[in-house]
């Protein structure tokens, strides 16, 4: 069966295969998945409604797009027209609906890509395991008794599991990262304000991006080339470095392992730190509880109770954090930023894992730092949050390794996206990277 | 009425810091929101230690 993104867009376009086909057959791969729980609604009628304007267009001898038939899904924080945009949470589920698509939405759809359904998010994207009271957890494809990661869960496990060609998230503080390891797909968040978060539901205005996730580097820069507006490939000759200190805490042994061999194979790499990792990290945090808190301070004082209680704590406290707290976060943010420009202007491009090891048993729902076992929750973006904090692009790849997926980050100077992204693409085709079916 | 973010949260009961809370945002908070939102105050205040060190 073809499942990429790139092939089945060129069988279509060539007149090989019919959307209204691959659309059909994505729905029923759906259906026989519910106990992932990685789509929350199909929309059976839209998508075949999209797949036929594509088979049309092909039968017309006119060009679909790069993305012609193409299934996929969205979190559900992307205003999809005519649904409710749940952000994950049973409160909006009977908000009015959306008037229109969601910008990114709009740019798929005008490259042939086919809507089929909407993923499961962390409430508000406030959090890192996709759990919430609505829907329930996302299952990891890869073993169902295991996280899926979140905030951006759904779209990850949909596309590890191949329900889907593509998908795309948001990553805020690593929601993007986090299930795109966890579930061994690739993903990507791109440079803070490169991708349009027009008719998304917002979290933490500081760091909000949209990004995708494929199972291929190449299907990550279609898609993203799409998205951009921007199909051109960047130069990738990099002299990349492996980030130390902080990024090589709390690893679990398989990790650390992995991660060596993989250091080695492109190597041998310097290793760089950054001073402040974890003041970094806590201001990113600071920030995340000052701007959600906020966004959601007036729900939450005429219904704080319609909230998934695991969020509404959070950003009740958050709500509460004073003015001179989000200044002095923003004001080291500047300071940190340009600590990692200085090394981003050497290497051109640092790796660190974008999680400590495999997902998290959902029956054990913690990860271990300093020794001490916190919630996975609030902490399995323990090595992504300081790296979002400044706003740089990253590429989350999984690692060529036996086993439950194990991902890292490939960070790049803003504006470097697509050069990541082929550089990805370069380690994948060593063999350096790769995604394995579950 | 306890001072939030000052350094003394986990001396303060979670009924104390609650009512904090509540009292920025001008509401009584919920009694189920009382533990966890006491809890998300001391975690807060661990990180703008961490910030501040």
């Amino acid at each position: 069966m073809i499942s990429g993104a790139a092939a089945i867009a060129r069988e279509v376009r060539a007149g090989r295969l019919r959307a209204v086909a691959l659309a059909q057959q994505a729905l029923d791969r759906i259906a026989a998945a519910t106990d992932l729980l990685a789509i929350t609604r199909t929309l059976a009628d839209r998508a075949m409604r999209e797949a036929a304007e594509v088979d049309a267009k092909v039968a017309r001898g006119e060009d679909p797009g790069p993305l012609a038939g193409v299934p996929y899904a969205v979190k559900d924080l992307f205003d999809v027209a005519g649904l409710a945009t749940t952000a994950g949470a049973a409160r909006l589920e009977c908000a009015d609906p959306a008037g229109a698509d969601a910008e990114a939405i709009v740019r798929l759809h005008a490259a042939g890509a086919v809507l089929v359904g909407t993923c499961n998010m962390d409430e508000f994207a406030y959090g890192f395991v996709t759990d919430n009271a609505r829907w329930g957890i996302t299952r990891n494809p890869h073993d169902r008794a295991r996280f899926a990661g979140g905030s951006s869960g759904g779209s990850a496990a949909a596309v590890a599991a191949g329900l889907v060609a593509f998908a795309l998230g948001s990553d805020t503080n690593g929601s993007i990262r986090v299930p795109a390891s966890l579930c061994g797909v690739f993903g990507i968040r791109p440079t803070q304000g490169a991708l349009p978060t027009t008719g998304t539901f917002p979290f933490v205005h500081s760091f909000d991006t949209i990004g995708a996730f494929a199972r291929s580097a190449q299907d990550l820069a279609l898609v993203d080339g799409v998205l951009r507006g921007d199909a051109q490939s960047g130069p990738c000759d990099f002299a990349p470095a492996l980030l130390g200190g902080w990024f090589a805490q709390d690893l679990t042994a398989e990790m650390a392992a992995a991660l060596a061999e993989f250091a080695q194979a492109i190597g041998p790499l310097p290793t760089v730190e950054i001073e402040g990792v974890a003041q970094a990290r806590s201001a990113a945090f600071l920030i995340t509880a000052y701007e959600g808190g906020r966004l959601h301070a007036p729900a939450l004082r005429t219904d704080a109770l319609s909230y998934d209680p695991a969020t509404r704590d959070r950003l009740l406290a958050g709500a509460a954090l004073p003015d001179r707290v989000h200044d002095r976060a923003m004001a080291f943010r500047a300071v940190f930023a340009a600590r990692v420009q200085a090394l981003l202007d050497r290497h051109g491009v640092l790796i660190a894992p974008a999680v400590a090891g495999p997902a998290p048993l959902i029956a054990d729902p913690v990860v271990r730092v300093g020794g001490r076992d916190v919630p996975a929750r609030a902490n399995l973006g323990l090595y992504a949050q300081p790296v979002s904090f400044v706003g740089v692009p990253v590429v989350a790849a999984p690692l060529a390794v036996p086993g439950l997926p194990l991902g890292i980050q490939l960070i790049g100077a803003k504006g470097s996206d697509r050069a990541l992204i082929a550089y990805a693409a370069r380690l994948e085709a060593q063999g350096l990277l790769r995604v394995t079916p579950p | 009425m306890a001072e939030l973010f000052t350094g003394q949260a986990r001396e303060t009961p979670d009924a104390d810091l609650a009512a904090a809370v509540g009292d920025v945002l001008g509401i009584v908070l919920p009694p189920p929101c009382v533990p966890g939102v006491a809890a998300n105050v001391r975690l807060l205040e661990d990180h703008l230690a961490v910030l501040d060190a």
